[in-house]
């Protein structure tokens, strides 16, 4: 039997000490070594991702792929079902999503030229139930602009990636996960900037078991 | 037993005149429909007096009149709470009118609006039956028989009919009678007058004054010469005589009025557009002027649409200015809507954007052509309530993003069975992505497709070549390929290209292919498997 007291912790509404016995909702990552960086849970929900990519094509895609399908599947035939794609650099393409298992009807693209109607946008999709992630690609934002942002993912459950290009690293951020990509000949290195209860991380390949 | 001889002897009347006055019929416009009296109906006329003054925005609180034409001779139409208290009266001559009071505000009648005023009447009389004739300028005209019933007997419907109408500042004339142009000429002449049978009919008619039936000026000043006033007078003179000297027509309304001819009359059917104007008192250009007039445009539509259980997908507004084209706002929704407050967020959206060259002077509502659609019903009978909700807050949320960033920016993408990479996909528009689901992709067509990028440039980039080699960051190093790609030779895009995945010395992994222009071979990028 649930109890609403169960259901009140679950939202994370309730601040308890021991932070790590609390269930916070999360998807996992898909990659072993990310998921273990991240408190055994995966990418957190209803909070902000920050990515910080040297160049578009670095390998974040393939980071957020299988945590995207878990979510993905989850929405398979129910109303909340869109991956909102805020202003990506290039085209998603959707023949390399179906193979990675991902339906092409989940993809919602956003194009948004200024920078506030692209934060604007990401609000909005928060804000509704029709939506299972948000991934953004800014530059510059404004310290409060992130901490609205924050604020409106506190009140969903989706998952919310800001891709930021990499010079971004020394502004402050509210994120609760920051993370600097660097691709490698073998693979994909993820510098774990910054994240929940603990401290900054280097994983040498990522995407290996 | 006096009723069925009564029927066969107007039939046999209707077929003499029929042979001798048929043109007469072939002229009425199509769409019309016969309506024998010979069958049992109950006409209530409505008959409008103040329209003209109703459908103009004249502020009462003013002495103001209408009349048809800005001349010193026309008579006024209508007159003003405070005009009336200063004695001018309906009929007076303008220049007498002007005469008792000082600032007196001239309004000239305007066609346009009355149509629309009567026409707004004729749909709200259309609860009560479905068989609606409107009689302009002032008149409609409703045959209730039908309807009797469902609203518990004549008074009853009578009732609450008037009492809408009361309600919105309305004061109809009003008659009952079997045939339309008597009930029409009733509620001129002696109003809340109840006509049932034949044989009243014929006595209530025969006291009727002649000008009740709006007949031309000479009609009624030859009847004055002859010393006839009232229709029974009329009624008294021989039959040839009357069509000799005051022509067909004119006996032909006088044996509809008396049951004697079938009316021919054109049934009033609604329209599939929703049409509305307003003209702001006070031209502005800001969004707080605006909204409320928006609103309220809105809120007739949602009556316009709520009574036809319907809805639609699309309105426009067309903001007029003064020497400068119109401002149009197009405002779609993905899912159709009826009521104002569907509506409302996305207005907001574009209104808050919206730059004006000039204040708004008047305001069209147009919307697109409805469709049939059934609210839904309480909880109690939804299958899916909580799954309707989301779907309308789906919906929401994409035209609110519609509004504001335009439909092009809004989309979704759907995978084609095409070889050229370019091709292997579309943009589904905003308006499909909840009414239909994106067809499901064979796995087959997939399972002999190598790995695709997913990042796609959506041009392919000419890369500089070093030694022969490509180059992006660095020199390129080639680690799978090639796949030829050949296809689209009967479409005039054909494509012949070896695609191979690649590293550059940074390891990001790019999709590049090598093809031929007119300089000899180029390599070129296509993809980023991010």
């Amino acid at each position: 039997m649930t109890l609403p007291l169960d259901a009140l912790l679950a939202t994370m509404r309730v601040w308890r000490g021991s932070v790590d016995s609390v269930a916070c909702p999360a998807v996992s990552t898909g990659w072993p070594k990310l998921d273990a960086a991240l408190g055994s849970v995966g990418w957190p929900l209803g909070t902000l991702i920050e990515l910080l990519v040297p160049t578009a094509g670095a390998g974040e895609l393939s980071l957020l792929l299988p945590a995207l399908k878990t979510l993905a599947d989850a929405g398979e035939g129910a109303h909340t079902r869109w991956l909102v794609w805020v202003s990506p650099p290039h085209v998603v393409y959707p023949p390399a999503l179906q193979q990675a298992g991902i339906a092409a009807e989940h993809i919602l693209l956003v194009d948004a030229v200024s920078l506030n109607d692209r934060l604007w946008a990401i609000e909005q999709s928060l804000r509704t139930r029709s939506c299972l992630a948000v991934l953004a690609w800014v530059d510059t934002v404004d310290d409060r602009w992130l901490r609205r942002l924050k604020l409106a993912a506190a009140d969903s459950v989706a998952l919310l990636v800001l891709c930021r290009p990499v010079a971004q690293q020394v502004q402050p951020s509210p994120a609760s996960v920051r993370m600097v990509l660097s691709p490698t000949m073998q693979g994909l290195d993820v510098h774990v900037i910054k994240r929940k209860d603990r401290g900054a991380l280097w994983i040498r390949d990522a995407l290996l078991g | 037993m006096r009723k069925p001889s009564k029927v066969t002897r107007q039939r046999s009347s209707i077929g003499q005149t029929d042979d001798l006055f048929a043109p007469q019929l072939v002229v009425a416009s199509p769409p019309m429909m016969l309506r024998s009296v010979a069958a049992k109906s109950c006409w209530l006329a409505l008959n409008f007096p103040t329209l003209s003054a109703v459908s103009l925005p004249i502020d009462h609180a003013q002495a103001a009149v209408v009349v048809a034409a800005m001349q010193r001779d026309s008579a006024v139409l209508a007159v003003s709470v405070l005009a009336a208290q200063a004695g001018i009266t309906v009929g007076m001559p303008l220049s007498t009118a002007e005469l008792r009071v000082d600032a007196l505000r001239v309004v000239v009648r305007e066609a346009w609006r009355e149509q629309q005023a009567l026409v707004k009447r004729a749909e709200q009389a259309q609860r009560y039956t479905s068989w609606i004739s409107l009689e302009p300028p002032t008149a409609v005209l409703l045959e209730v028989q039908g309807s009797l019933s469902l609203f518990g007997g004549l008074e009853s419907l009578r009732d609450q009919l008037l009492a809408e109408f009361l309600a919105q500042g309305d004061c109809p004339q009003w008659a009952v009678a079997p045939t339309p142009k008597a009930a029409l000429w009733l509620a001129r002449a002696c109003p809340s007058t109840v006509v049932e049978s034949m044989d009243a009919l014929r006595s209530v008619l025969a006291d009727m004054p002649l000008w009740a039936t709006h007949w031309p000026e000479a009609v009624l000043s030859t009847c004055q010469s002859l010393g006839v006033r009232t229709l029974g007078e009329l009624r008294r003179l021989p039959r040839d005589g009357v069509q000799r000297r005051l022509g067909v027509p004119i006996l032909h309304d006088l044996q509809e009025a008396y049951g004697e001819r079938p009316s021919v009359r054109q049934r009033w059917v609604m329209p599939e557009r929703f049409y509305a104007r307003v003209d702001l008192s006070d031209p502005t250009s800001t969004t707080s002027g605006l909204l409320p007039v928006m609103q309220s445009l809105l809120q007739q539509l949602e009556t316009f649409l709520e009574m036809r259980s319907a809805a639609v997908s699309s309105v426009k507004f067309r903001l007029a200015h003064r020497a400068r084209l119109p401002t149009v706002l197009v405002l779609g929704r993905s899912l159709p809507a009826w009521r104002m407050a569907d509506w409302v967020p996305v207005l907001a959206e574009r209104v808050a954007n919206l730059v004006l060259s000039a204040p708004v002077e008047s305001m069209v509502l147009r919307s697109s052509a409805w469709i049939a659609h059934r609210p839904e019903s309480g909880q109690l009978t939804a299958h899916d309530p909580r799954g309707a909700a989301l779907a309308a807050e789906a919906g929401l949320f994409l035209d609110r993003l519609r509004a504001r960033l335009g439909d092009q920016a809004v989309q979704g993408l759907c995978w084609v069975a095409e070889h050229r990479p370019e091709r292997a996909y579309r943009s589904v528009p905003v308006q499909h992505l909840l009414s239909t689901r994106a067809p499901i992709v064979s796995t087959r067509a997939l399972s002999g497709l190598t790995a695709r990028p997913l990042w796609l440039l959506r041009a392919p980039l000419l890369l500089m070549q070093v030694a022969g080699k490509p180059c992006y960051g660095g020199p390129l190093l080639l680690c799978e390929g090639a796949e030829r790609i050949e296809s689209g030779w009967w479409d005039g895009c054909g494509i012949a290209r070896d695609y191979y995945r690649a590293h550059n010395p940074h390891g990001i992994r790019l999709w590049i292919f090598r093809a031929r222009v007119s300089t000899g071979l180029q390599w070129f990028l296509h993809g980023f498997f991010a």
